[in-house]
């Protein structure tokens, strides 16, 4: 198999995994920062969309010094699994879900905050559960939400670079996703297997991005 | 408030412009603290300014290529310059040999390893092992070459990972990430390392002739010639203090 096709599949495998993740955890947050009126949200608001200005290159130096086996995070996970986070593709994947966490929470916070109140009360006098109220009336009304929150948080995944480049150290299989191997051949100045990664990310995400905004067309006309 | 804004903006932009009578330089990563002190001499003795660009050898060669602004490319081989001249985008009668690089390998915890005994110690060593991307960095080719040569490949590969250049391999070792590295001897007496190091053999990994070249680009010719003769003359000190060997011969190298 060849180092880009090794590459694809890491980086498909990374973006589900990361993807999966955040859609577990990920509602929890967003249902509080929709819900809460404390005056301790604007906070954890602020923490949640950090990711989207901060450089990536900023996530990645603190993530490199967490991993460090010289400090306490990094040297917890070596005691428990032997090995170190960095250059992992566990490593990977917890600086993923930071990442591409406001990928994930902001549009189920939106779909959460205009969620209207009356529904929720009308179950509430019909004895409903929470979990039945979970599944048969905010997750389907949130439908959308939900999948766009999958989509975005799965190619913003595919995209990631700065972050993987800062503590991933490029290893085939474990660490070498998509973006790296292409940034890589660009360097070598080997554009013939360049431009096929490029093009590639560039359909696949264009393409994700459009059956998502067809399928959301769709549900607005009905 | 508008009109604050406004100001602030424009006074920003005009803040970013660089003065045009500056030099500047693309140096390779391992090269960086040293060509800061030699520019920072340069300076003070000429009164021109210095820019310095820093990367691994192979990005800022493709940057050069695709016409990045600099007046001169301090590579970390004798390859990129060469093929600089051959695409005609470098003068061939400015390149020379500025430095030769010297491969060490630092392991912080592993006290009883040496030049001797490293092709068995590297086996049976525990944790990652920092090297630069052979495939863009010349101190990272040299590093791989020397790994092949001994049949050491197959033992450390599962353990190699691999920076973007070697400033990032020695970063991945000082910050405790990876248990060794085969590093620049220059970046870590710049980093203050005292211990735990030695100078790899130069007859065991193939020679990192380090050559600098002046850009046809250039804006600055003379300034570009006069900085050239300050690394080739006066800051030979400077090059040496900072670990790295020197052509044995000026004129022997253009081949």
């Amino acid at each position: 198999m060849s180092n880009d096709l090794i590459a694809l599949l890491l980086t498909l495998k990374l973006a589900l995994l990361t993807t999966i993740i955040l859609l577990a955890i990920g509602p929890f947050i967003a249902w509080w920062l929709a819900k809460s009126t404390s005056r301790i949200r604007p906070f954890f608001e602020a923490l949640v969309a950090l990711p989207l200005v901060l450089p990536p290159t900023v996530l990645g130096f603190y993530l490199l010094i967490a991993f460090s086996p010289n400090y306490f995070p990094g040297q917890w996970w070596q005691s428990i699994s032997g090995s170190t986070l960095a250059f992992s593709f566990e490593g990977l994947l917890i600086g993923s879900i930071i990442y591409s966490l406001p990928f994930v929470v902001q549009p189920l916070q939106a779909g959460f905050v205009t969620l209207g109140n009356k529904e929720l009360e009308a179950a509430d006098t019909l004895g409903f559960t929470r979990w039945s109220k979970i599944r048969h009336i905010i997750v389907p009304m949130t439908k959308r939400s939900f999948m766009l929150a999958a989509v975005m948080g799965f190619a913003h995944t595919l995209g990631e670079f700065g972050v993987v480049l800062m503590i991933g150290g490029n290893i085939p299989g474990e660490t070498q996703v998509l973006a790296i191997s292409l940034f890589e051949h660009v360097e070598a100045l080997e554009y013939q297997q360049a431009h096929t990664i490029a093009a590639g990310l560039l359909v696949s995400s264009l393409l994700m991005l459009i059956v998502i905004y067809s399928v959301m067309q769709k549900q607005d006309k009905r | 408030m508008l009109k604050l804004t406004i100001i602030l903006v424009i006074t920003i932009l005009m803040l970013a412009q660089v003065s045009a009578k500056t030099l500047t330089v693309a140096v390779a990563s391992n090269f960086k603290s040293t060509a800061q002190k030699i520019s920072h001499q340069f300076e003070q003795q000429t009164g021109h300014k210095i820019t310095l660009v820093s990367g691994s050898t192979g990005s800022l060669f493709h940057l050069i290529y695709h016409g990045a602004p600099y007046d001169i490319f301090l590579s970390a081989d004798a390859i990129r310059p060469q093929k600089l001249v051959a695409a005609g985008l470098a003068f061939p009668e400015s390149r020379f040999t500025y430095a030769i690089g010297q491969l060490a390998f630092w392991s912080p915890n592993n006290a009883n390893i040496d030049s001797n005994n490293i092709v068995d110690r590297l086996k049976e060593l525990d944790g990652k092992l920092a090297i630069a991307n052979p495939r863009l960095a010349p101190y990272g080719e040299s590093s791989l070459g020397f790994l092949k040569t001994n049949k050491l490949l197959d033992s450390v590969n599962e353990r190699l990972v691999r920076g973007n250049n070697i400033t990032q391999a020695l970063q991945f070792v000082t910050s405790g990430n990876a248990q060794s590295g085969f590093v620049s001897y220059s970046e870590l007496l710049n980093a203050g390392v005292k211990s735990n190091f030695f100078l790899l053999n130069p007859n065991s990994y193939s020679p990192i002739n380090q050559q600098a070249v002046i850009l046809k680009r250039t804006q600055n010719i003379e300034i570009a010639k006069e900085f050239m003769d300050f690394i080739n003359g006066n800051a030979c000190d400077i090059i040496l203090l900072s670990g790295y060997a020197l052509a044995p011969s000026l004129d022997s190298e253009q081949h």
